[in-house]
């Protein structure tokens, strides 16, 4: 009795899993070859076998046994199945066009669970994306809605940075279509060129492979390329310092990121440093001329969307003085 | 006409228990395995074929009386059902037929 205290964690174990109406019969053979073991080879190397042949006895065959009920189950499986083919011979027409139509119906619903998945999907491998809204602009006029368009004034993102607190930081992304990229020999046309703040890399999950996150967008004449783009140009992935010619003005890359995943709004190809804009041509920062920018802002995690929209309401009034065409405007999230 | 399948190592377990009677039980047939065909076989292997073998009805089993060699475990001990020895009869039998059909069995060099 004295040898139960020195068990084998192997042999608890196995009391633990094993069903008790067979564990007497197993321990005891157990240990009636841990004795014979004992004589023939040794303490130390019976107790090794006792372990490595409890745990041997963990196997489906001993664990699960009566675990579950069969035969009466299969039997009245069996010959349900048998009729159920035979119904489905006795009428073919009306069995194929059963079958046939419950298939196109699953795989409707498949492929609908699929698509459903997919959009609700967008956004979501940006730790933010709860968090991060784009300013929208509606154009009224006489009360009427003429349109409404997702790209702000320039000062915009700053001032609502500026002047609430909520706003912890503010993306613009100016869009410059599609440009022509030039290298030693090669020109390519890239669809997706934007001008973006360096907080870009910051306030979005944008995969930074090569490159720092925080000077990569700071000067002029920096880009930053997506990785199936440097392997495209140079067939490899580390390729900042390369210099490559947008529109014929060259550029340094300064960073690469990982390919986005197909669920984004905002397919990228190439992100120019937003300061690049005013040595291009005239460009003021605080000029509400126009609105080109598509604004991103990244809100405390607090914030409540609604109390925000209406501090924008009363913002777009009470700048509408500032604001070109004089005509009225609202600003939302 | 036999449905159930008596696999190669379950017609030996099942003989084993056959030959040992009242003191079939695990760690006994292993030995005796050992002894008669010179073969090792492994003691949680040789359970779950007793208890298949129990399922399909070939044996049935009991707790046997305690003894000081298992710190005072008991044994389970198996025996032979009559469906078990109809079934190893049966194995033999035909096995025998076929046996038979192999024509003129000469040793070459003896």
């Amino acid at each position: 009795m004295e040898k139960e205290k020195t068990l084998p964690r192997a042999i608890k174990f196995l009391k633990w899993v094993c069903p008790s109406f067979l564990y007497e019969g197993i321990e005891g053979d157990l240990m009636e070859e841990y004795e014979e073991n004992i004589k023939k080879v040794g303490e130390k190397r019976a107790r090794r076998k006792l372990i490595w042949n409890a745990m041997k006895f963990i196997r489906p065959g001993i664990i699960l046994r009566n675990k579950f009920k069969r035969l009466n189950h299969l039997v009245m499986l069996k010959s349900n199945l048998l009729i159920a083919f035979r119904q489905l011979m006795r009428n073919k027409t009306f069995s194929a066009i059963n079958i046939s139509g419950l298939s196109i119906g699953i795989v409707a619903f498949v492929l609908i669970l699929q698509y459903v998945n997919f959009e609700k999907s967008y956004e979501d491998f940006h730790t933010n994306s709860r968090q991060i809204f784009r300013i929208t602009l509606d154009f009224y006029k006489d009360s009427q809605l003429v349109v409404s368009d997702c790209e702000m004034f320039a000062p915009i993102g700053p001032l609502l940075k500026e002047k609430y607190p909520e706003v912890l930081d503010y993306v613009r992304l100016y869009e410059y279509g599609r440009r022509e990229v030039k290298l030693e020999s090669k020109i390519f046309l890239e669809n997706k060129v934007y001008f973006a703040d360096p907080s870009a890399l910051s306030v979005f999950s944008f995969n930074l492979i090569h490159g720092d996150k925080v000077s990569a967008l700071n000067e002029p004449f920096q880009v930053v390329v997506t990785e199936l783009l440097a392997r495209k140009y140079f067939n490899r992935s580390d390729v900042t310092g390369e210099i490559i010619y947008i529109s014929n003005r060259p550029y340094k890359i300064t960073g690469v990121i990982a390919d986005l995943s197909p669920n984004t709004h905002l397919k990228i190809d190439l992100l120019l440093s937003h300061s690049t804009i005013a040595k291009l041509w005239t460009y003021d920062e605080t000029d509400f001329c126009c609105n080109n920018e598509y604004t991103y802002v990244l809100m405390d995690q607090q914030a409540e969307v609604g109390a925000f929209n209406q501090k924008l309401k009363s913002l777009s009034t009470e700048l509408r003085d500032k604001i070109g065409d004089g005509d009225e405007q609202l600003w939302r999230m | 006409m036999n449905k159930e399948y008596l696999g190669e190592f379950e017609e030996l377990v099942l003989t084993m228990v056959g030959i040992l009677q009242e003191e079939a039980y695990g760690n006994a047939i292993v030995n005796e395995i050992k002894q008669r065909v010179d073969r090792d076989s492994n003691l949680s292997a040789v359970h779950v074929t007793l208890y298949r073998l129990e399922d399909k009805g070939y044996v049935k089993s009991g707790m046997g009386g305690a003894t000081n060699a298992r710190g005072g475990r008991r044994k389970r001990i198996f025996t032979i059902t009559n469906a078990g020895l109809s079934m190893l009869k049966a194995m033999k039998e035909s096995r025998m037929d076929l046996w038979k059909l192999i024509p003129q069995l000469k040793m070459v060099g003896v």
